[in-house]
């Protein structure tokens, strides 16, 4: 068990690196998709106490689309693409190749769009993050939700912070500017428990078990 | 508002105590109706036994309710005149998942956790699919629901 409290800045950096490849990957998936350039925002890495976990994505109750997936294999943690609710409908619109307008709410058939999108941009992420640190990810099949934000974290949080009090937020905002523009965030947890071996695999961590110290 | 595994307690009679989007997690309120204490705790797991230290006892349903009892009676509550209001314990994702039975578990743990201490539940709105937000007016003891359900958006309790 790693006590997040324990992380130094160097493992914290680390991780925000290999958040920033996942989410690169994931950015030049999305691009391919809609034929369009996605800007990626600086990545962020922070441990964050669980009476603020509220504030991720806008405020808790920020009306969103979110596409989640559970890492299955060698590591524990959750992804979840979210899409703020007045642009997943012209992320739809892009997604189909239709003038953006042209929807002005996710129907069924733009639901499975947007929940194909966010398998193939967490997917991405997954593989990038595997080869980096070379484990065996995988991803579980994506669930969909659209509601506000905090109460579609809130399950992922309970289940992060069983024996912590905090949680590892790795994030990473994708943009698509101009005609049709839109915003999709990618939040990656990595559980507590298999983080050891994540940082291991990096190089930093001690095989005893403790933080190595730089 | 309070956040996840947060609580307080307040007798001023102006004062609304809130959380914001609640999902699969529970917004517990107790109250003594005479001298209108309330407490509200944002409870997000059932068992605080897989936990090695509980320093946040709101976060779990069995240490929430016994921790709220107590900030309540040290404020001047009778104990045998407590009473609660539930909501939260939803299901948010359409798909089966390891958060499938979370809500409908943490609804169970709250109520059993209130019927250990012979606290009897007055009011409730739980489970079903959508978020909630919640808003407990000490002053008029009313629990306000809100939610996007357009069969009621809401609900006061």
């Amino acid at each position: 068990m790693l006590n997040l409290a324990t992380l130094t800045p160097i493992q914290i950096d680390a991780l925000r690196e290999i958040g920033s490849i996942g989410a690169g990957h994931a950015a030049t998936a999305l691009s391919k998709m809609v034929r369009r350039p996605v800007k990626m925002s600086v990545p962020g890495a922070s441990v964050i106490p669980l009476s603020a976990v509220n504030d991720l994505v806008g405020g808790p109750e920020t009306q969103v689309w979110a596409i989640y997936l559970q890492m299955l294999g060698d590591l524990d943690g959750h992804i979840v693409f979210i899409v703020p609710q007045e642009e997943a409908a012209t992320m739809v619109d892009r997604l189909m190749g239709r003038p953006c307008g042209t929807s002005a709410t996710v129907d069924a058939m733009g639901e499975s769009a947007l929940a194909e999108v966010g398998n193939i941009l967490t997917a991405n992420y997954l593989i990038a993050m595997g080869d980096l640190a070379h484990l065996r990810l995988q991803p579980s099949p994506p669930m969909t939700a659209n509601d506000m934000v905090s109460a579609i974290l809130d399950g992922i949080v309970a289940h992060l912070s069983e024996t912590s009090d905090s949680i590892l937020s790795l994030e990473t905002q994708l943009l698509i500017e101009g005609d049709g523009a839109f915003r999709g965030y990618l939040l990656m947890f990595p559980a507590p428990d298999t983080l050891p071996r994540l940082l291991a695999a990096i190089g930093l961590w001690h095989p005893s078990g403790g933080p190595r110290t730089p | 508002m309070v956040g996840m595994a947060q609580w307080t307690v307040s007798d001023d009679p102006a004062a609304t105590l809130a959380i914001a989007g609640l999902g699969s997690c529970v917004g517990l309120v107790v109250y003594e109706p005479q001298r209108k204490i309330a407490a509200l705790a944002h409870v997000l797991l059932p068992d605080s036994r897989a936990a090695m230290e509980v320093r946040q006892p709101a976060k779990f349903a069995d240490t929430a309710v016994p921790l709220l009892c107590g900030a309540l009676t040290e404020r001047g509550a009778r104990p045998d005149l407590l009473v609660a209001k539930v909501a939260g314990g939803a299901r948010m994702f359409r798909s089966p998942g390891p958060e499938l039975a979370l809500g409908a578990r943490n609804v169970d743990a709250v109520m059993a956790a209130l019927a250990a201490q012979s606290i009897p539940i007055l009011a409730s709105d739980v489970g079903g699919t959508v978020g909630r937000t919640i808003r407990f007016h000490v002053g008029t003891l009313a629990l306000e629901v809100a939610s996007r359900d357009p069969r009621a958006s809401r609900v006061i309790l």
